[in-house]
């Protein structure tokens, strides 16, 4: 699809912008999806369906969010769409992690 | 840090406009009175009550059409139209053939005098984007099925010359007058995502 | 620019959502916006073109995330500064009295404001962007052309989907000014425009219905013979 992923040759980008000894990953979330995405079965989603399920994410969110953000969409999106679970379950989950949060202040 | 302090706009867009008018008069650049006869002008006067007249002009009279569709422009102005966004006009028609659909895939361009200010979604990405690729979907989101032996033109205005579509007339309107035409073409006829009904 | 307001054939854009009744403006700060840029704009503190391309510049989030006011908004406040009519300084000092922040009514003036009595006359007379210049056309109706492979980084009216397509001049609307100049403040370089037409095959390949077309206008600099 000619999709907002498709960038080659695209203007207005801004610089480059590399951060100098980046770590491998920023935040402990990160570290997270990045584990959920390798682990999940090559039975459930192949790397073409995931790439796919980034390209169809809303333009202005792709430019917004960063990189592991994307993997997360995705997974969510993957998941419900395999039919993994469904977005009720998913919304629950939020809601529980939410007061596992505010009750372990 | 940065080595100047910039202080960031008001995040309230109405604060930040009324700031900047406030600038601008207070430097002389614009007079209140003005910005309220623009308003005036294409809040109220300008629209496609305009051009639904011209295209019942040209429904009515098949030397004003004939005129219309050579040179768009001086005909339109015949009917007291005109000005920006609208000086170099081109009326296509719509026939039985061809069908004709307006889109500025770069920004927003539309014939101001004959049609006002473009609609938020003429303007938005996804009619941008859409238009010149998949017209006949685009079409069908607005209800209109063009079938397969009719030719789908789109125009997409890149130049400065500004276009308008002369919707095909219905049927059933051969005993109607000027006016009571123009107050069946809808400016969405006009921009060639509608078709012009008869009641 | 290829910049992200180039989105002529873009995928993943969504419904097109028209509002019924769509009122002309949405609210009061919509219409104020509208009158400032207008009588700016008939003032002649900027053009078309310089304008378009301040828009273009805006990064692609803020441009797919902001309405098309909020564009004009944050835009001519840049051209303005840029032309020197007032500085950020300046911009800053009535962002800090915003509560609240009143005209202070007509001020001494430069002399360039539009009075409201040349409202009518500015706006339906206009000002055609045609010019009185002897150019040759490099084409005529019937020629076969192809738009030329450009990649400006600044201005241009050439949209991506079309560069390197085949198409047929249609008709020769006479000479223009050329926005790739006019936009950077590089002169006129008046030059004929056509109107080309481009069957759709040729633009989006096999699966595009066989009768469709494209008719788009084009200036000689964006043309090659095919």
């Amino acid at each position: 699809m000619n999709g907002i992923h498709d960038l080659g040759g695209m203007h207005g980008m801004g610089p480059v912008n590399p951060e100098t000894d980046e770590p491998v990953f920023h935040a402990d979330w990160e570290r997270r999806v990045f584990a959920l995405m390798m682990a999940i079965p090559g039975s459930v989603y192949n790397i073409d369906e995931f790439r796919h399920a980034i390209e169809r994410m809303e333009a202005a969110e792709y430019l917004s969010t960063s990189y592991y953000e994307h993997w997360l969409h995705c997974l969510e999106v993957l998941m419900i769409e395999k039919g993994q679970f469904e977005r009720a379950e998913l919304e629950a989950a939020w809601s529980n992690a939410a007061s596992a949060a505010n009750g372990s202040a | 840090m940065a080595d100047h302090d910039h202080t960031e706009p008001p995040s309230d867009t109405a604060l930040r406009v009324k700031a900047l008018e406030s600038l601008l008069l207070e430097k002389g650049l614009v007079e209140a009175d003005t910005l309220d006869a623009i308003i005036q002008l294409y809040e109220h006067n300008v629209g496609p009550q305009n051009g639904a007249k011209v295209v019942a002009r040209a429904w009515s009279d098949p030397d004003y059409k004939a005129r219309l569709l050579a040179d768009a422009t001086p005909a339109i102005a015949e009917l007291g139209y005109g000005g920006v966004q609208g000086e170099d006009m081109v009326v296509v028609e719509n026939t039985s053939d061809v069908h004709n659909l307006l889109v500025c895939t770069l920004c927003s361009c539309y014939p101001w005098p004959v049609l006002g200010l473009p609609p938020v979604w003429y303007k938005a990405a996804p009619y941008r984007a859409r238009a010149v690729s998949e017209p006949r979907a685009v079409l069908k989101e607005f209800g209109v099925e063009i079938r397969e032996g009719v030719e789908v033109r789109v125009w997409d205005s890149t130049a400065e010359l500004r276009y308008m579509v002369l919707p095909e007339r219905p049927a059933g309107t051969e005993g109607l007058g000027e006016d009571e035409l123009a107050a069946l073409v809808t400016r969405d006829s006009m921009i060639g995502v509608a078709l012009v009904e008869s009641t | 620019m290829n910049g992200i307001h180039d989105m002529g054939g873009m995928h993943g854009m969504g419904p097109i959502n028209p509002e019924i009744d769509e009122p002309v403006f949405h609210a009061d700060w919509e219409r104020r916006m509208f009158a400032l840029w207008t009588a700016a704009f008939a003032a002649g503190m900027y053009n078309d073109n310089e304008f378009r391309f301040a828009i273009e510049s805006r990064s692609a989030e803020e441009y797919l995330s902001e309405s098309y006011y909020q564009h004009w908004l944050v835009c001519m406040e840049k051209v303005l500064i840029d032309k020197g009519q007032f500085t950020r300084a300046d911009l800053e000092a009535v962002w800090a009295n915003a509560p609240g922040t009143g005209a202070s009514g007509g001020g001494a003036g430069s002399g360039q404001a539009l009075p409201a009595d040349q409202v009518i006359p500015v706006f339906m007379g206009g000002a055609s962007a045609r010019i009185d210049a002897d150019v040759a056309p490099k084409f005529k109706a019937g020629d076969a052309v192809v738009a030329r492979n450009i990649n400006p980084a600044g201005h241009t009216r050439l949209p991506r989907y079309l560069r390197g397509k085949g198409g047929t001049i249609e008709k020769d609307h006479g000479v223009f000014g050329f926005p790739d100049s006019m936009a950077h403040g590089e002169g006129e370089t008046p030059q004929h425009v056509y109107c080309v037409r481009f069957d759709a095959r040729e633009v989006w390949g096999e699966s595009a219905p066989a009768r469709d077309s494209f008719y788009v206008d084009m200036w000689d600099d964006y043309l090659d013979p095919a």
